[in-house]
């Protein structure tokens, strides 16, 4: 689905952050980037998605370069949830609707067929009681679900969402991922970056380690897992514990 | 709407959603335009009444008294006020938008101080070229507003460091103007209210050029209206929805020196409109850019129609110019704007 070919980034005057990267994201798959603060597991996910432009490398969709891509055209196959400091004043319903922007001509206003998608959005974040709230006030669980139904009218096959889950209660970061997973079923493709080990092993299909700007590996939570490369990466030591055949994990401090 | 009998009009307001209370607002902002218009016209130290100015404007008796202070003095003096409030109160609309900083205003990143600073300089070299005036001050304004424009495009620059910066940018143009003033002193006519703001020395001929930047000004604004929505999301999520953001806020700060350029081309630096009336609208209609360009256009139209009217009858036989009215309501609403979110929002 997206190839990264022999990507390399450097921000201006610093040293490489990322060296040689060779990634995929298989389609309608849940592929989650992990790594250390500071891997540049953000910067990767931003050049998936056109908003940085790497130093060397190339960025396929479908086999397409993403550069040769109009703006609008790409924003109708992949759209980005960013982490966001400062929600608008706007209405819910609002917000959303900006996510058919990218399928609008220029001054056109919203279709009937347009509203629908909307709605259908809406509706499937289960944001129908707090549609006409403006974002501002809403909780940040509530906040979150009203950007990713934004992403959903912008009616894209790929989704990329930078850390979903920052500043959320645990049981409302579960029922992000459990809305993620959902989507995912539905058919999207997801790439995501995610801080939480938890989250992430329980919630991907694929995962790729990210450190000192190389990848690690690329691999099923179980062969990450089985590689012992978390404990080296994160300085952890990994227990897993089976409940009826359920994994779980504990990362304790690594012992010196 | 549960209990229909008691509904007041007030809680038929609280029960409208976005769309229609923007509807609402853009229609009273369109009347109370065309109230203060017709009450700038007939008012004054010389009362004319509606009939008498209508028998005027159709008879074309140009002896007629009613015509001459019609056509003369109130015309010029409420269809610049009606210009110049339109351009500076959307130029602040876009300027807030685009800087995605609700403190930003023509007025107090320096944008209408580099206009003016421009408009003096050509009317001390080019005296002669008047059609000069409103091109020169879009380019003092645009000049300002890229330097705001490019500080804010870094990281980590606060909303209040914008302003700071703003402020120490008005100082220094404004330190250029005087100078220009004592080494020109008949350079500009009505140069005593030209640092204020004051629309006393406005003619229907130094309108005409001013108008057409205007006129173009708004309509590039209303065509850009629903982009300010996508670009106060953040360049990222705008990025994201398939903008061209660079291009898109490139054209909105053009767009907001073009306005505020030609409204202080013939009014000199009045403040504090492109503040007052964005947030008032604002605060009844909420932040749907659609609604908030044309109903700011308005309302700031009739907003500065009616204050020079105040500032004209307060304190007869002598006026006061419009612009120390504007800093007396916009100086506090600017101080209360920044105790608001004093937590942190701007930072």
């Amino acid at each position: 689905m997206i190839e990264l070919e022999h990507i390399q980034f450097a921000y201006p005057g610093q040293s490489p952050l990322l060296k040689e990267i060779n990634a995929v994201f298989p389609q309608k798959q849940i592929t989650t980037i992990l790594g250390p603060n500071g891997c540049g597991k953000s910067t990767l996910l931003k050049i998936a998605c056109r908003l940085l432009k790497p130093s060397a490398g190339r960025v396929l969709l479908r086999g397409q370069d993403i550069y040769t891509m109009k703006t609008k055209q790409f924003a109708q196959q992949i759209s980005l949830l960013s982490q966001t400091n400062h929600p608008p004043e706007i209405p819910v319903e609002d917000l959303v609707a900006y996510g058919r922007y990218p399928h609008q001509n220029y001054g056109q206003k919203l279709t009937a067929q347009d509203r629908i998608i909307i709605d259908h959005a809406i509706s499937l974040v289960k944001a129908d009681n707090y549609r006409q709230r403006p974002v501002s006030q809403l909780s940040g669980g509530q906040r979150q679900r009203a950007y990713i139904a934004m992403a959903l009218a912008q009616d894209t096959d790929v989704i990329f969402l930078d850390e979903p889950t920052t500043y959320l209660d645990i049981h409302i970061r579960f029922e992000i991922m459990d809305l993620i997973r959902h989507l995912n079923q539905q058919g999207k493709t997801i790439i995501m970056v995610l801080h939480d080990l938890n989250l992430a092993l329980e919630y991907s299909h694929q995962i790729i380690l990210l450190d000192r700007g190389e990848i690690q590996m690329q691999g099923t939570p179980q062969q990450v897992l089985q590689s012992g490369l978390l404990d080296r990466i994160f300085h952890v030591r990994t227990h897993i514990f089976y409940e009826d055949n359920q994994p779980f994990y504990h990362f304790a401090k690594e012992q010196l | 709407m549960q209990n229909g009998q008691t509904a007041t009009p007030i809680l038929l307001i609280c029960c409208m959603n976005s769309r229609q209370k923007g509807q609402l607002a853009l229609f009273c902002t369109i009347l109370l335009t065309a109230v203060a218009i017709l009450l700038g016209i007939c008012l004054g130290s010389t009362q004319v009444s509606p009939s008498s100015f209508l028998q005027a404007l159709f008879s074309g008796d140009v002896t007629s008294s009613a015509y001459r202070i019609v056509i003369h003095s109130r015309l010029p003096r409420v269809l610049g006020a009606l210009l110049a409030g339109s351009a500076l109160a959307v130029s602040g609309a876009i300027l807030q938008a685009v800087l995605q900083n609700p403190l930003a205003s023509p007025n107090i990143i320096g944008v209408n101080t580099g206009a003016g600073l421009a408009v003096l300089l050509c009317s001390a070299l080019f005296p002669a070229l008047d059609y000069l005036l409103p091109l020169s001050a879009f380019l003092g304004a645009l000049f300002s507003a890229m330097v705001i424009f490019v500080l804010a495009m870094g990281n980590g620059v606060s909303k209040i460091t914008l302003v700071l910066t703003g402020i120490a940018m008005s100082s220094i143009l404004g330190a250029g103007m005087n100078c220009i003033m004592i080494l020109y002193p008949d350079a500009y006519i009505g140069a005593s209210t030209f640092l204020v703001g004051g629309l006393s020395a406005v003619t229907l001929k130094s309108l005409r050029f001013a108008a057409l930047y205007i006129i173009m000004g708004l309509v590039l604004a209303m065509f850009l209206r629903r982009d300010m929505n996508i670009v106060s999301l953040g360049s990222q999520s705008a990025q994201s929805l398939g903008m061209n953001v660079i291009l898109v806020r490139f054209l909105l700060i053009l767009t907001a020196a073009i306005l505020a350029g030609a409204a202080v081309s013939f009014a000199g630096l009045l403040g504090f409109v492109g503040l007052i009336v964005p947030h008032a609208i604002r605060f009844l209609i909420g932040n749907d850019n659609g609604f908030l360009v044309p109903a700011s256009a308005f309302g700031g139209a009739a907003f500065v129609i009616l204050c020079d009217l105040i500032s004209r009858l307060a304190f007869a036989p002598y006026e006061i110019p419009v612009g120390i009215l504007l800093s007396l309501l916009g100086g506090p609403f600017f101080i209360y704007l920044i105790i608001r979110n004093r937590s942190g929002h701007y930072d």
